[in-house]
């Protein structure tokens, strides 16, 4: 099988290289980076061991895959479409509930603050003269301390 | 079969031709009916400022609560609406009989259940998930200090407007600027998450830091409201002043309104709504001969030593004038006339001093003229002089032992603060910084002017101390400090002249006498015992006892 390739390239190689003669002389026009071998045979098989596989393996698919091609780049382009759709669609309805998720803790927060609010209140009320007073009379039987209990004491230099 | 060719085709360029419609022609008006269909602007209420004493104590907030609400079509019939009360009244402490009575299942507006009801009970109450009951976050004006300066704070109406009081002279501080949330919302009236959402945030309303210290006011309250049932009086008010600063530390009334009330505003009781401090003018009689004697003092007609001889009656322009007791004092000293409180020695230092001068000093010291507090409706005092017309001797005779003429309380108090800051006038004032979102504004203390030399105001300290030492006010001294005072008596005017019976007890008070803290004005009106000496000298023993210890001002040397 590869002898059979060889051959065919080699005959391909001699109808696309008219400048080039079997003794290898350079014509006009020639390249001058390499020399070309004298041996027909033996250059093309050098030429091919040179050659990367890769390429080689392209040409021997290309037929196939531009037939896949040829027959399977609507649907591809549809499925293309549908994830890019299906993605967009998730993200957006992503977005959406995280919106929704934000406003029902914004208004958690508010109702936070205003317990919060409340609580404060309650404190500045338990706070107050007038509550620390009756309480302080009321509820556990104080009395109002006399200013004159005061004394002012004073010190030696 | 060509006819439904036709026809189909017809139907299908009417079709286009009313898609084109649409979207091409009225693009404009249909994209207008759509926006206004999903948008919603979403007002935000600001928060209203607070009013904070001189020591960051919270005298007005405002707080959300919320309301409970019923809509009587919604509940769902009598038997319902007996149901529904039953519940909610274990959870709304209200009497289910009250509740019922309040629900209406014919009427289709809203009707308040309860308000002011916290978050916790709330909850309970969205918990039973009733029919026809909804509630709703309200704002509410409350004060944790109960009725404590009523008058000087104001008050709110329904809409959060200031109503009266530094409520009202404030209120563009106060209130803030709404903000609003220009957004979209689906067919459930749900915010749309993905929609446009442009939010302009409320500016909050400021604080306001007051002079008003809770303690002194508290104090001033407690010891007027005993003075006046202890005197049968019908009223009457305790300002404290910082002389030096302006700074009104107390500003009791009696009688005010009760700010916790459910309903604050009383129609029948309108007077008492007002901030009597700067509303209301009265003849300040004997209290205002310190400002007359300041003037002559200043003036260099006389001095403390200067003599005249009181006869205990004058006669001015045919008008006959005598002591208020009607004594004859002999020769006397002008700190003699002060302590005898002499209308008849006033009367010559008045003369003395000339109409020209007396008036010019008037004005100086603020008389006639408001004070400038920012409390809603000052008035600026009655004082005819003599560039007015109808002014006589008579004017200029009386005007010097303070009658014929009408102060406001602030007015005279700021007068005679004069005397304890070395002869300069301080402007009053109730607030000394403003709180804002914008940071702390400290409101700098305003020097109007030099009224009187400090030589004098130093002069007239001594003078008044001696006033207040005297025989008869011992009782009401105050151990260890010395106090710069003078009392007044004045006759209430009536359309026939003066009601002897009906009098204002009134002192003002500067101390300690030295260096002067604090600047007093008591006044009690329609005492039984009608002398100021009497009924107010007592107030002042006791609030200057409770201020000097709480300020913990040492003792006189």
């Amino acid at each position: 099988m590869i002898e059979a390739d060889s051959a065919e390239i080699t005959r391909r190689t001699r109808r696309r290289a008219p400048n080039v003669d079997k003794g290898g002389v350079r014509r006009r026009g020639d390249s001058v980076v390499s020399p070309q071998p004298r041996t027909g045979v033996a250059a093309l098989v050098r030429a091919r061991a040179a050659r990367p596989a890769a390429l080689e393996w392209q040409e021997a698919r290309l037929p196939v895959l531009g037939r896949l091609w040829a027959t399977a780049w609507l649907p591809s382009v549809l499925l293309a479409g549908c994830l890019v759709a299906l993605m967009y669609l998730l993200q957006t309805s992503g977005v959406a509930t995280v919106g929704y998720d934000i406003q029902h803790l914004q208004v958690e927060r508010d109702d936070w603050q205003l317990r919060n609010e409340q609580l404060r209140l309650e404190l500045a009320k338990r706070r107050s003269l007038t509550w620390i007073e009756s309480e302080a009379v009321g509820r556990l039987g104080m009395v109002r301390a006399e200013p004159t209990a005061l004394a002012y004491l004073k010190l030696a230099r | 079969m060509g006819l439904i060719c036709a026809l189909f085709l017809g139907c299908a360029l009417l079709m286009v031709w009313r898609l084109f419609t649409f979207q091409v022609v009225d693009t404009l008006r249909y994209q207008q009916l759509a926006n206004d269909e999903r948008h919603a602007e979403i007002p935000i209420k600001p928060i209203r400022g607070a009013l904070l004493d001189t020591n960051g104590s919270p005298l007005a907030v405002s707080v959300r609560y919320d309301s409970v609400y019923v809509l009587g079509t919604l509940v769902g019939g009598a038997d319902k609406a007996d149901k529904l009360a039953a519940r909610l009244s274990p959870v709304l402490d209200v009497p289910a009989a009250e509740l019922r009575a309040a629900i209406d299942p014919s009427d289709g507006r809203p009707k308040v259940l309860k308000s002011g009801v916290p978050s916790a009970v709330a909850e309970q109450v969205q918990q039973l998930a009733l029919s026809g009951v909804y509630l709703d976050k309200e704002p509410i004006r409350q004060y944790p200090e109960g009725s404590l300066a009523a008058q000087v704070l104001g008050f709110v109406g329904r809409d959060f407007n200031g109503l009266g009081g530094l409520e009202l002279s404030y209120e563009q501080e106060l209130a803030g600027t709404p903000g609003t949330i220009d957004t979209e919302k689906d067919t459930g009236g749900q915010e749309i998450a993905l929609g446009r959402r442009l939010l302009t945030p409320p500016r909050q309303g400021s604080d306001l830091v007051l002079t008003i210290d809770r303690y002194a006011q508290r104090v001033a309250e407690r010891l007027l409201n005993q003075a006046v049932l202890d005197n049968k009086a019908s009223g009457g008010l305790i300002l404290v002043l910082d002389p030096h600063t302006g700074d009104i530390l107390a500003a009791a009334n009696n009688p005010t309104y009760n700010l916790t009330a459910d309903a604050i505003y009383n129609p029948q009781q309108a007077d008492r709504y007002k901030a009597k401090i700067v509303t209301d003018q009265y003849e300040p009689g004997s209290t205002l001969k310190t400002v007359a004697m300041s003037a002559a003092i200043d003036a260099g007609v006389v001095s403390p030593g200067t003599t005249m001889n009181d006869t205990g009656i004058a006669v001015v322009g045919g008008a006959t004038i005598r002591n208020w007791n009607g004594a004859a004092n002999g020769t006397s000293t002008m700190t003699d006339i002060l302590i005898h409180s002499a209308n008849v020695g006033m009367v010559w230092v008045s003369t003395q001093l000339g109409a020209d001068r007396l008036y010019d000093y008037y004005a100086r010291f603020g008389l006639g003229q408001p004070t400038g507090v920012r409390l809603p409706g000052e008035v600026g005092g009655t004082l005819r002089t003599n560039r007015d017309r109808g002014w006589t001797r008579v004017d200029q005779a009386t005007n010097a032992y303070g009658q014929g003429i009408a102060v406001t309380p602030v007015q005279l108090l700021q007068a005679v603060a004069v005397l304890a800051n070395d002869g300069q006038l301080v402007r009053p004032r109730l607030v000394r910084a403003i709180r804002g979102p914008d940071g702390i504004q400290d409101l700098a203390p305003e020097v109007e002017r030099q009224v009187v030399s400090p030589k004098t105001a130093h002069t007239m300290l001594q003078m008044m101390q001696a006033v207040h030492e005297q025989p008869d006010l011992k009782p009401y001294r105050v151990p260890g400090y010395h106090i710069a005072a003078k009392t007044g008596t004045a006759d209430t005017p009536t359309n026939v002249g003066y009601n002897t019976a009906l009098t204002v007890g009134s002192l003002v008070a500067l101390f300690p006498a030295e260096e002067p803290r604090f600047a007093v004005l008591i006044r009690l009106d329609g005492p039984e015992k009608l002398y100021g000496g009497v009924v107010a000298a007592p107030v002042l023993k006791d609030l200057a006892q409770e201020l000097l210890t709480y300020y913990r001002v040492p003792p006189s040397p």
